[in-house]
Formats: C-alpha cells, sequence, structure tokens
C-alpha cells in the first residue's frame, strides 16, 4: 500500500484532518503531555515522541479498560517502526482534538473501534518516522537511504549502526516522506500471539486505576442520592453526621448530599447519619408492571419511524400461506463494571484538575467546565485505566459529580460510589419491546418480515454530554445547555436513532420484503450504551423470531439460516463453522446431566460477523449451558490471543444477560442493590467456550462487543430444542 | 493503637477497630493493588490472606487481623521485581488480565488455594475461585492458569526460564 507524499494528505490519513498540526515539529497546540516533552526530543506527531538517550514514548489516545487497546495499537506502531512492543514506554495521552475517534467526532472509546479506525492511521505514523530515521542515518553516512537497513530498532549500514537515539536530532529537521506499509506477508508481530503488555502490572497489584489515582492530600468523598434517579435535595439535616469520626465537611450538590472525611469508609458511616428530603422525579410513579403497560401502549398507538423498508410487506402479509407473529421483550440492565465509578478532583480558582477512570475524556473535561464554572483551557483531565468499562464511563456524571463537591467544599477530594451507588445510577441498557412478523409461502421460504420495537433511544443522553465538547467554546454555557437539551426533540420527533435498530435495519438476511419499524418511548429511566447496545437485543428478538420461523417451515435451524444468508460469503463462513467444529445436529450425551440440545445464532455487529452454537441440557426449570462454540470473522487480527479473549469474555457477558440479567423498578427506583441480587455469572456456571477466528487479511473490524448479541438467542432456541417452549422475554427462566 | 503485621512488616495503626480491613489497606497503609468491588464479601476483589487464608478484607473487621500475618498482593512476590509467585507468573503468561481490576483478588485466592492443595482438579478450581467475579469474563483463562501454576510449583526447577515475561521492562504511566 503507498500512502500518499504530501504533508497535508498524510495528516489527513493519520486522522489529523482540519488541525494546525505540524508534522515534525512540537505539537504547538496539544498542551495536554507538556511534562512529557523534553528541548532535545523528536516529537514525531501527536503519538510518537524519540528522545536522545533511545526511548520510544507512545501517546496512547484510546482508554485501556481491559479490551487490550494497549497492546494492540503499540503493536500497530511497533510493527512499522521495526521495535519490540514492550521497548515502547507508554504514556497516556491528553485531550487534543488530534486524538478524536473520526467514527464520532468525539475522544470517545467505543464502538469497538479503536483498531479499526487506527490500523491504517497509527501504522502510517510509525513507518513515516522509520523512513525518517532512515534518511537521518543515509545523512550521517553520506549514502543512498535504500542502503540503509531498518531492523531490530537501529539503522544498519554493513558493519555500522545507529540507535534511533542517535538519529533523532537529524530527524527532526527532515522533510516528510512518502511510506509504504507493510503488506500481511511482512508482518512481524500483527497477526502473532504476544504477552499482553498490561498483563505484569495487572498480576503484580501495580496497575493504577481511577480508583488508585488520587493525589496525595485527596480527602474521601461518598454521596447519598435519592433512590429515584433524578431527583433533587429538597432539605436536608446532618444529624450527627458532623460528629462521627473523621468527617471534614458535609455539602449539598445538585442530586444528593455528600460527606467528605479522612477515609471512604468513614464518609460512608457518616453518610448513614443524614436525613434528606427530596423532591421525586415523575418516573417515580412508575413501576416493572406500568413501565412494560407502557411500551405496549406506545406500539399500539405510533407507528414510529421507518428504519427498513425493502420490498412491499404490506401486501406480503395479505397473499401469506403462512404468518408467525410473536412478542419478546428485554429489561433495563446496568452495567456493574468491578471497580465502581470513582473521580478526583483538585480544584481552585483558576484550574481543575480530574483524574477519571473514563471512556471519554473530552467529555469529561466539559462535564469539569460546566460544574467548575471555569474554562475549558483551564481543565485538566487524566484519563487512568478502568475496571471495566462496556459503555458505563461514556457518561460522566460521576465526573460532574466530583468537580460539584470540590466547588462546593473547597476541598481536594476522591469521591467513590459504593457498589450500590453503582448498580442504582446507571445509565441503563434500554429496556425493549418488539413485534415481529414473519410469512413463510408455499415453498417454506420467508418472503416477509417484520420488526417494531418500541424502547427509549440513548442519543438523547448521549446529545446533551457531548454538544459540550462538539460545540464551540466560546458559546455561553446557557447556549450549550439549551442545544443540548434539544436532544429529546431531535431524536425523539425527527430523526430515527440508529442505536434502537441496530441488528434489525441491517440484518443481513436476504428477505425481499423487510421492514424495520422503532417507536421511541421513554419511561424516564435514563440510558446508555451498554457493550453491543442494541445490537444487545436485536440480537436475541431476531435470532429467536429466525428460528421460530425455521421451525414453522419444518427447516433445519443452520440449514435454514445458511440458505437465507447464501449470498453473505462471509457469514456463511462463520455459521459453516460453528456447525462443523460444534457437531450440530450431535449433541453430546452426558453422563451426568442426560441428553443435551443445540442452538445457533449468527449476528454481525461492528462490521464483524458472529455465529454461535449453544448446547445445554434441561432438568425441570433449570437450564444448565455446557458448551459454547463461537467463530468470528473480523479482519486482519493484530493479536488473536486478545481477540479470543474479547469474544470469550463477551460470550460471558452474554451469558450474564441471558441467564440472569434484569433491573427491576419499584415507583422508580431501582431495586437491585449489590452482586447479590444483581448476579454476574461465576466460574461455576461457565461452560467450555471455543472461539475460532475465520483468518483474513481484510482491515480488521470490531471484537470488543460483537460476541454479545448472538448469546440469548442461541442459548434459546436450544432451551426451545430441549423443551418445545419458546422463551420469549430475557432473562431466560422456564416456569413460573 | 492496632498492631498489624502486613506482607511481613509490623505496622501500628490508628483506626477504628471495627474499620474493615480492606480500607486500613486502602486509605491507611496506602497499599492501593487489594481493590474495592462490593463492600459485601460477595465479589472476592479485595481477598488477601489472614494466616494464608483467603478472606474478604471488605469485610473483615481489623480487629480480627490482630496478631495474624496479612499478605496482600504486593506480599505476594519475594523481594525483586522479577520475583513474581508462580500463579502470577502463569497469569502473565497465559495474558489473563483483562480490565484487571478483579485480578489480585483472583491471584489471592488462587494462591491459597495451591497453597493447601498443590494438584488441584477442575472441580477444586470451581469451588475454591467461585467467589470471585470477574464482570470481563476471563474465567477459562484463570483456570488454565491455576493448571500451569500447579505444574511449575510441582517442578519449580523447569519453571522460572519457561515463565520469564517477554514484557519485563515494559513501562507505562498507568502503573506505579
Amino acid at each position: 500500500m503507498n500512502t500518499t507524499t504530501s504533508r497535508r494528505n498524510f495528516l489527513k490519513a493519520a486522522g489529523l484532518t482540519g488541525t494546525g498540526l505540524a508534522f515534525s515539529l512540537p505539537l504547538s497546540g496539544c498542551a495536554s503531555n507538556p511534562q512529557h516533552h523534553g528541548n532535545h526530543n523528536w516529537h514525531a506527531n501527536a503519538w510518537l515522541e524519540l528522545t536522545p538517550d533511545n526511548r520510544i514514548l507512545f501517546y496512547l489516545h484510546r482508554t485501556e479498560m481491559g479490551q487490550g487497546t494497549m497492546t494492540g495499537l503499540t503493536t500497530l506502531i511497533a510493527e512499522e517502526l521495526e521495535v519490540e512492543p514492550h521497548h515502547i514506554v507508554v504514556k497516556t495521552s491528553g485531550v487534543h482534538t488530534d486524538y478524536v475517534n473520526p467514527l464520532y467526532g468525539i475522544q470517545i472509546t467505543g464502538g469497538s473501534s479503536s483498531t479499526a479506525t487506527n490500523w491504517i492511521p497509527l501504522r502510517t505514523v510509525a513507518a513515516t518516522a522509520r523512513e525518517m530515521l532512515r534518511n537521518a542515518a543515509a545523512k550521517r553516512w553520506n549514502v543512498k537511504p535504500e542502503a540503509v537497513q531498518i531492523q531490530d530498532g537501529k539503522a544498519h549500514y554493513q558493519k555500522y549502526s545507529f540507535t534511533y537515539g542517535e538519529l533523532v536530532d537529524i530527524a527532526k529537521d527532515l522533510s516528510v516522506p512518502s511510506v509504504t506499509l507493510k503488506t500481511p506477508d511482512q508482518f512481524k508481530k500483527i497477526g502473532k500471539p504476544s504477552i499482553r503488555l498490561d498483563a505484569p502490572m495487572k498480576s503484580k497489584g501495580t496497575a493504577r486505576f481511577g480508583i488508585d489515582s488520587a493525589p496525595k492530600g485527596c480527602l474521601k468523598a461518598s454521596v447519598v442520592r435519592c433512590p429515584v434517579i433524578g431527583g433533587t435535595v429538597e432539605s436536608w439535616d446532618a444529624n450527627n453526621a458532623f460528629d462521627m469520626p473523621g468527617v471534614k465537611k458535609i455539602v449539598a450538590i445538585p442530586n444528593g448530599v455528600a460527606v467528605i472525611a479522612l477515609s471512604w469508609w468513614q464518609a460512608k458511616e457518616a453518610a448513614k447519619k443524614l436525613t434528606i428530603k427530596w423532591n421525586k422525579p415523575e418516573f417515580s410513579k412508575l413501576s416493572d408492571a406500568s413501565i412494560l403497560e407502557g411500551y405496549r401502549e406506545a406500539l399500539k398507538n405510533n407507528n414510529g419511524k421507518t428504519a427498513r423498508d425493502d420490498g412491499d410487506t404490506t401486501s406480503a402479509f395479505d397473499d401469506s400461506q403462512q404468518v408467525i407473529e410473536a412478542e419478546y421483550r428485554v429489561p433495563y440492565l446496568a452495567h456493574a463494571t468491578m471497580e465502581p465509578m470513582n473521580c478526583s478532583v483538585v480544584l481552585n480558582s483558576d484550574h481543575c484538575e480530574v483524574w477519571a477512570p473514563t471512556q471519554g475524556p473530552d467529555l469529561a473535561a466539559a462535564a469539569a467546565e460546566h460544574a467548575s464554572g471555569l474554562r475549558r483551557s483551564q481543565i485538566t483531565i487524566n484519563t487512568t485505566l478502568m475496571g471495566g468499562g462496556f459503555g458505563r464511563r461514556l457518561n460522566q456524571d460521576f465526573v460532574e459529580e466530583a468537580v460539584y463537591i470540590a466547588k462546593e467544599s473547597g476541598l481536594p477530594i476522591q469521591l467513590i460510589w459504593s457498589r450500590e451507588d453503582d448498580i442504582q445510577n446507571d445509565f441503563y441498557r434500554p429496556a425493549a419491546v418488539a413485534q415481529l412478523k414473519g410469512s413463510i409461502n408455499a415453498q417454506g421460504q420467508v418472503d416477509a418480515l417484520y420488526y417494531k420495537s418500541a424502547s427509549p433511544n440513548i442519543m438523547p443522553y448521549t446529545f446533551k454530554e457531548a454538544s459540550a465538547v462538539v460545540l464551540p467554546a466560546w458559546l455561553p454555557d446557557g447556549m450549550v445547555k439549551a442545544v443540548g437539551s434539544l436532544g429529546p426533540t431531535v431524536y425523539g420527533d425527527l430523526l430515527l436513532d440508529e442505536t434502537s435498530v441496530e441488528g434489525a435495519s441491517d440484518s443481513p438476511y436476504d428477505v425481499e420484503n423487510f421492514e424495520v419499524r422503532h417507536v421511541q418511548h421513554d419511561p424516564g429511566l435514563r440510558v446508555g450504551f451498554w457493550r453491543s447496545v442494541g445490537h444487545s437485543y436485536n440480537g436475541f428478538f431476531m435470532e429467536s423470531f429466525i428460528d421460530e420461523l425455521a421451525h414453522a417451515s419444518n427447516k433445519d435451524a443452520y440449514l435454514f439460516r445458511l440458505e437465507l444468508l447464501k449470498n453473505n460469503i462471509k457469514m456463511t463462513q462463520v455459521l459453516s463453522t460453528v456447525a462443523d467444529k460444534g457437531l450440530w445436529g450431535k449433541p453430546l450425551e452426558d453422563k451426568n446431566s442426560g441428553p443435551r440440545s443445540q442452538g445457533i445464532a449468527v449476528h454481525y455487529s461492528f462490521n464483524s460477523y458472529v455465529a454461535l452454537l449453544a448446547e445445554v441440557s434441561v432438568h425441570n426449570t433449570k437450564v444448565k449451558v455446557h458448551k459454547i462454540t463461537c467463530a468470528v470473522h473480523c479482519g486482519q487480527t493484530i493479536n488473536p490471543d486478545i481477540v479470543k479473549a474479547q469474544m470469550s469474555g463477551g460470550i460471558v457477558f452474554g451469558l450474564t444477560q441471558a441467564m440472569k440479567g434484569k433491573i427491576s423498578i419499584k415507583d422508580g427506583a431501582v431495586q437491585e442493590t449489590n452482586f447479590h441480587n444483581y448476579e454476574l455469572l461465576r466460574m461455576n456456571e461457565v461452560p467450555e467456550i471455543e472461539v475460532y477466528i475465520i483468518p483474513s487479511s481484510d482491515a480488521p473490524t470490531g471484537v470488543g462487543e460483537p460476541a454479545v448479541p448472538v448469546v440469548a438467542p442461541a442459548i434459546a432456541n436450544a432451551i426451545f430444542a430441549a423443551t418445545g417452549k419458546r422463551l420469549r422475554a430475557l432473562p431466560l427462566t422456564l416456569g413460573s | 493503637m492496632i498492631t498489624l503485621s502486613l506482607n511481613g512488616n509490623d505496622l501500628s495503626i490508628d483506626a477504628d477497630p471495627a474499620m474493615p480491613l480492606l480500607w486500613v489497606i486502602r486509605d491507611i497503609v496506602q497499599l492501593q493493588g487489594t481493590k474495592f468491588g462490593c463492600g459485601q464479601g460477595v465479589c472476592g476483589a479485595c481477598t488477601v490472606h489472614l494466616d494464608g487464608i483467603a478472606i474478604r478484607s471488605c469485610i473483615t473487621p481489623v480487629s480480627a487481623a490482630k496478631g495474624k500475618q496479612i499478605t496482600t498482593i504486593e506480599g505476594l512476590q519475594g523481594s525483586t521485581e522479577a520475583d513474581e509467585h508462580p500463579v502470577q507468573q502463569a497469569w502473565i503468561k497465559n495474558n489473563v488480565p483483562q480490565c484487571g481490576y478483579c485480578q489480585s483478588g483472583q491471584i489471592m485466592s488462587a494462591s491459597a488455594l495451591l497453597a493447601r492443595n498443590t494438584s488441584p482438579t477442575d472441580d477444586d478450581i470451581t469451588q475454591a475461585m467461585s467467589g470471585n467475579i470477574c464482570r470481563c469474563g476471563t474465567y477459562p483463562k484463570i483456570r488454565q492458569a491455576i493448571h500451569d501454576a500447579a505444574k511449575n510449583l510441582s517442578s519449580p526447577a523447569s519453571s522460572k526460564a519457561s515463565m520469564a515475561p517477554s514484557t519485563e521492562n515494559f513501562q507505562s504511566d498507568l502503573s506505579s
């Protein structure tokens, strides 16, 4: 692959469009990394800094939350720069427009996009630096650049060699050359398993997460919030809380009362002594049953928006031989990252420094700006490692809270949420209800599919936080808030929110008449991005219903899908791989658990193709999942071991959703509190998991999320095979 | 004042006897490898050893640790940087961690298991590890790493060389 010669186009290829960044010069606009800038270093670009003492610094602009991006993106640099990944010093980048995620226009880590969006840019960045080092060496030796070999972190000519550090001084003043990226046959590191760079620190207890990142002198804060999210403090009485040991200050913030103490345990204990009267929001009138009723009413009374309209479904159903109809639904879900939300803030009159485990550092900066009243240029965000993200940390409510506490108290603080705070104050995976309808013609083929769902859109919530980042900094705060509040109008009335229908509107099934509609219905519980987002439930709806259609037409569930996907080569590959490796049609008979049954599902999301075969046994009402066989087509893998880990982890996440996950609402309050009633899968419940990667040298696609959507339907389909009972609601439970 | 023995060091701590050991370790002693996950003893992120037994430090009052040897993740390895515990070596070699937040607790539970059972079966591992939640779902790799560590504990001579991680000098500002 030949990339371009001009600086402008290099910047463009590297995702730097629209910035004034000058390659090979110190980062003029990048105030976020100054502490690492030495005068004699070569700041090749926003990502790479080379030092005369031969260190290579990589400013990692995506956040590591377990998905392996630290190792993956460093490997891309290492490959083109001809060094070992662990010889690169990884530094966290600050907030800067250079680091914006091109898919979203803000600096976020999400959407399984880090590898896919950096595949060309980061390799180009490294290859360009490599060629400049080659040219620098050629100049030192007074030979042609072609005579210089770049290998093992050095420039070689005959028996001579220079370290990169020895070339920095010359390289930094050279012009930017055109570069040719390696072809897959030249890869030495990409596609090979290697040690995760973060494995040692995470195995020795030295990895620093947000909760470990409070600067010295920070006091600890715990907040008591309204039992119904959105409630505000009407009045409060600190009673004896002030007299509790360690307590330094108690302050009210917009959504609660914060106790600040020497240790977090002291803050938490003192908070129990508070008496608070709340102004409860409208949502406090709703409970599970009335919420479900609201969804059904919404579906009945609204046509909704069109997300897909192929052929003519109305006529097809009119002429149909056999019509199958079903209602499916899923509950709200919490993310339950192992590290609870937390944030440290040191605030004074002209500067606000924040340490946050966040998936959106620029969103965090906007939240801090809003809460502190300072200007954006006065905010510094330090992004830390995250104890899980899964989309939860795209919302910055915890940053906003922490800055409010620092502002009201005048103290440096670290806010830590309890597990109860975390489960009861999430941005939840939306609950959704869907009506599905299918038509089977005389030949037993599906000739029409109709999908209509009701759910709250996520975008209005995101819009509110993101508008503060993308709107110009000179806009007054009131104007930013006004635009931010337009979200519900824009996405409720004007635009379709793709995240509500993804997985249905882009279903790969080849059906002539195919209609997808969505009704925006928001009962009022705030919602957010949850690993695989709309796919997490649309995968369950679509793949369970396809199974219903297969059975209605008396066809084998695997062959039925194969027929409907015959024009989709990649999906056919993953589907036939799991049927083959998972021994479709030949479930194992287990001495202890009796006969097993199989279920199969496919799903396309984040540009990746996934198929999954589940093997279960059922005793009375107890379902045991024995084995999962999964195949993924995700293009070129950077580190196949991490790809498998992401798929396997996504499967466990999907199993929790399928077998356990449920947030219940009573009088607007979330009823689940901790892991005893919001259970996560444990080791004793984990089946045997096999993951197969289809070999490919296509550009990489997402792997963090695509395993989640296929798990619940494959298990539901297996339960149907075992019992004849079609479970159309999650979590999957047999009996009453 | 409460006198404690933590990772082989004797310490005098000024703390409420009811204060959970977790917060004494994190907020007073300021060793942060031990993690807070649930505060109810149901997730295992806070697991440490008390006289070699894996316990949940978030529900153990510091007074209960008096006169006992407390070991945290920081005290598991030997005195040098490269002298990891065989369980830590197996964790690194198998790329077990994803987000890594639960792994200190997982490693403390696994090392307590191996201290009393050097060749655990799959059932033994399930039994010992089911109190530790991993939201990333690293369970299959945890199981594999425990089997590997058991093998290396039974033939330690061969272990060191084959287990040496290839990332030993890796540096990042995300590690302390």
